[in-house]
């Protein structure tokens, strides 16, 4: 292949490697996508199951709650199977690194608002109203990032999910005005399952699908 | 006729290299191969003579027990490769 080659051809070689870089998608890329979605989904809907379970034995519910603890063994497999993802990757593009910091900056965003949201309740002794936003804030940040995810790679079942989540928060806080307290809250967690496996499973399997394919 | 392009690029195998890396952050001798279908012997000889120019920067490791090879482009191969794509217009106008 290293014969001497013409000018148009030259520029054919150039225009031809960069879109192949270009429209790269690696095996595998959308597992995380799913990995969050449906853990994320299938918390939020064990936390609805148990706050039935405690409201049918006159306990309070707040103890169901304790259920998000989970996300921290969750977040350690995450953590351990990127690692190994980037350690396999036979490439890393300059959009991966972007996409990379997007989420970082999702994360430490969401710990910087929770340590907001129990620091001032736990000051004030006002917990009710502050716990409301915990889930329309959360799923308005992913929004934020999917929508900037999907513009980067360019990929629209990102962008649908981008607005599910958006949607999905303003649904949430409206279902504390519709339903309260108690009936409101359960349904800010059945819409934040929806909202993960709309936003994140199906987009994830759908660029799977893709990368699956671009491989054969 | 090329005297003003590069003799290092303007070379089928080598400017394919340099035009992914320049897309990418960094890249594997296997997706290299894989993008540019040349074989591993050629492949190697042309990132070495990249690498020896300071146009790209060669990392080998080890991945278990399986060496790795992961190469990324140099500011002096970005410069390189900008100047042949000028020169490259030049003709072309």
């Amino acid at each position: 292949m290293d014969t001497k080659f013409t000018e148009q051809e030259s520029l054919a070689v150039i225009s031809e490697m960069i879109d192949r870089a270009r429209n790269n998608v690696q095996k595998g890329a959308g597992t995380f996508m799913i990995f969050w979605g449906a853990t994320v989904a299938a918390i939020a809907l064990l936390n609805v199951a148990l706050v039935c379970i405690l409201w049918g034995m006159s306990v309070s519910a707040n103890y169901s709650f304790h259920v998000w603890w989970l996300m921290l063994p969750a977040w350690a497999v995450s953590f351990i199977l990127k690692h190994k993802t980037d350690r396999t990757a036979i490439v890393k593009t300059h959009i991966d690194k972007v996409i990379s910091s997007v989420w970082k900056a999702f994360g430490i965003s969401n710990a910087i608002f929770l340590l907001m949201v129990f620091g001032l309740s736990y000051s004030l002794q006002e917990y009710k109203h502050f716990f409301y936003l915990i889930n329309p804030i959360i799923i308005l940040l992913t929004g934020i990032s999917e929508f900037i995810t999907a513009n980067m790679c360019r990929f629209r079942p990102f962008l649908h999910g981008a607005i599910a989540m958006w949607a999905g928060s303003l649904a949430c806080a409206l279902m504390i005005i519709l339903f309260g307290n108690g009936n409101g809250v359960l349904a800010q967690f059945i819409i934040v399952a929806a909202c993960m496996i709309i936003g994140f499973v199906i987009p994830g399997y759908k660029l799977n699908k893709l990368a699956k394919e671009n491989h054969v | 006729m090329f005297k003003d392009l590069d003799p290092l690029l303007h070379s089928q195998l080598r400017l394919a290299v340099m035009s992914l890396l320049l897309s990418v952050d960094e890249a594997d001798f296997v997706f290299l191969k894989e993008q540019t279908g040349a074989t591993s012997g050629n492949l190697s000889v042309q990132i070495d003579k990249l690498n020896e120019a300071g146009y790209i920067k060669v990392q080998k490791t080890f991945q278990g027990k399986m060496p790795r090879t992961v190469c990324k482009i140099t500011a002096k191969g970005v410069n390189a490769f900008d100047k042949y794509v000028k020169n490259l217009k030049s003709y072309i106008k």
